[in-house]
């Protein structure tokens, strides 16, 4: 297992030695990339040097070093936290968010904050204030979005855990694009204090990572119980690590795994034969490989959205200018925010402010934002019937291959229509993970993994499975 | 076609609202986009809902905690630090009036 490895030689090498060959890399090709947007280097060094004190005296966390990189929506406190907006052009965070403090407590070293699409809204890593992030596998193609920066950061070497966040694919999407692993715990079992949130319901922090070990060990770090963010749930003391080492090839055959006709519709052929064919090999090994239904999945689009405009909406109210950020004055109060706004937000924010004001206004909340409230519990009682008699649900996470940097950013419901496989784990609040299976053309294939809500070890099984299914360390 | 006609008016009171000006140019480009991409969201119209509305995922019952003082924040300037125009330990704000 390649984090595995990484870490035993760490405790055996430098600490110090490996940082500076992430920042080497760093140097000579993050300005092609563009996956950070602020880094963090001295801080870094200085937090080296304590660690590595502490592993030549056996007193380690359990990160050990690892350098890990953060999605710039998630506050570092003393790091510039931009959302990869001009609207927070300037902030500095003055405190840790909750995954932040217990990944520093692990001794986990903080590199950077990494490029995104502005304010998490966005599919391909290219709506950043900042710049787009070139897809370190072939930089013509869009490494994915939201967490755009997190994703290139892992399959580019220059860090080797990252967190991002994930509403509607924003942690899947990318990592399917940039061929890494990618993980979106259930609603609640990471806490959300201190991330900048697009859509309070929908999202929360998790983990990018080279294979299934890396994020089993970055979910025992930060998942759990937070006072300071009140959905979050109090998980068993087991541990995601264990159950991942504990996983053996013979275990494959007590796998019950559901696969939808749904999730295979439009989906690219190239795309559909690779995922089909690592399905094949977990049946060969013995899992249960059944098909069900999801008759409401076509839905799933228009009821994320609804609710993502609604409640973005909603969170960007706080940004005018006064307290924190961009700001460009004005004769009034009313004057002055509505052209700080005006000059600082981007085309695909300004849209979704704007939809969301209006699906929400009491004339027509009623045919709009209730509507989907509603609705939601439909996608999410499918999932339920599902994992009522299956531990798992397999398909692809992306529908199409990545495409060229440009090419869908002027048409907002093309680049709506890409999450259209991922949105329904948010809408329904269940786990669910992307690993890399495959190529074509050259280009990552990612496949998808959903478990039930708060089952991350059976859907870290499914990972593993799927790993040693096909050949894999 | 979506019941809700998109026309000048909603776009201009909708920017209101919303505390975000909005160029001649930009208000033509959303209202025709407003009108495509709601018209293609319609089909939730379609689906057989019943009345609850899920605004959240998790069945969590409230629990009362201890009743304790909770540890203060202690880098206050590191917030202010962050004020665009300050007085002393004010954010001076164009007048509201």
């Amino acid at each position: 297992m390649f984090t595995k490895d990484l870490i035993d030689n760490l405790l055996s090498s430098s600490v110090e030695e490996h940082l500076h060959k992430k920042i080497e890399e760093i140097k000579k090709k993050d300005k092609e990339i563009n996956s950070f947007i602020t880094l963090g280097i001295e801080e870094a060094e200085k937090k080296a040097k304590e660690i590595q004190k502490k592993i030549d005296e056996n007193k380690q966390g359990k990160l050990s070093g690892l350098v890990i990189s953060i999605k710039d929506n998630i506050a570092v406190s003393n790091l510039r936290m931009t959302c990869g907006s001009k609207v927070l052009e300037n902030y500095i965070a003055p405190y840790d968010a909750t995954v932040t403090n217990l990944i520093k407590k692990e001794d986990g070293i903080i590199i950077g904050k990494c490029n995104m699409d502005e304010f998490a809204c966005g599919s391909d890593g290219t709506s950043s204030y900042f710049g787009p992030t070139k897809n370190p596998v072939n930089l013509d193609y869009v490494p994915g979005g939201s967490s755009s920066g997190s994703a290139a950061s892992i399959a580019a070497d220059f860090s080797d855990l990252s967190i991002g966040s994930d509403t509607g694919g924003s942690i899947r999407c990318p990592a399917s694009f940039c061929g890494v692993y990618g993980f979106k715990p259930s609603y609640g079992m990471v806490s959300r204090y201190g991330l900048s949130d697009m859509a309070m319901s929908l999202e929360g922090p998790g983990p990018f990572a080279k294979d299934t070990y890396g994020i089993a060990l970055l979910l025992d770090v930060i998942t759990g119980k937070d006072p300071r963010d009140t959905v979050t749930i109090e998980r068993d003391s087991s541990s995601y690590l264990k159950t991942v080492e504990d996983f053996k090839e013979c275990d494959i055959k007590n796998l019950k795994i559901a696969y939808a006709k749904e999730f295979f519709e439009g989906v690219d052929e190239e795309i559909k034969k690779i995922i089909l064919d690592k399905i094949g090999n977990l049946e060969s090994h013995g899992a249960k490989i059944e098909e069900v239904s999801l008759p409401n999945l076509k839905y799933a689009i228009s009821i994320y959205y609804l609710v993502v405009f609604s409640e973005f909406s909603s969170a960007m109210s706080k940004f005018d200018g006064f307290k924190y950020g961009h700001y460009s004055g004005g004769q009034d109060i009313v004057e002055a925010v509505s052209s700080t706004r005006e000059t600082a937000m981007g085309t695909e924010v300004k849209r979704r402010v704007l939809l969301g004001t209006f699906i929400t206004m009491e004339e027509v909340r009623g045919k709009w934002y209730t509507k989907a409230l509603k609705a939601r519990s439909v996608i999410k009682d499918d999932f339920k019937r599902i994992f009522n008699s299956y531990d798992l649900l397999i398909g692809p996470t992306m529908p199409t291959l990545p495409w060229k940097i440009g090419e869908r950013i002027s048409d907002p419901l093309a680049m709506y229509s890409a999450d259209i496989l991922t949105v329904s784990a948010n809408l329904a609040g269940v786990c669910a993970s992307s690993q890399p299976v495959g190529k074509v053309k050259g280009l990552p294939v990612g496949l998808q993994l959903h478990a039930n809500s708060l089952s991350e070890s059976k859907l870290l099984k499914g990972m593993r499975a799927v790993e040693i299914a096909n050949g894999g360390m | 076609m979506v019941e809700t006609i998109i026309n000048d008016n909603v776009i201009e009171r909708v920017s209101e609202i919303a505390r975000l000006k909005l160029s001649e140019k930009e208000k033509e480009k959303f209202r025709e986009e407003f009108e495509r991409i709601l018209d293609e969201f319609s089909i939730v119209d379609e689906i057989k809902v019943g009345d609850k509305e899920l605004y959240y995922v998790v069945e969590n019952v409230n629990v009362l905690r201890k009743d304790s003082a909770p540890k203060p924040f202690n880098k206050i300037n590191d917030i202010k630090n962050n004020f665009n125009k300050k007085e002393d330990d004010y954010i001076v704000v164009p007048r509201n009036l």
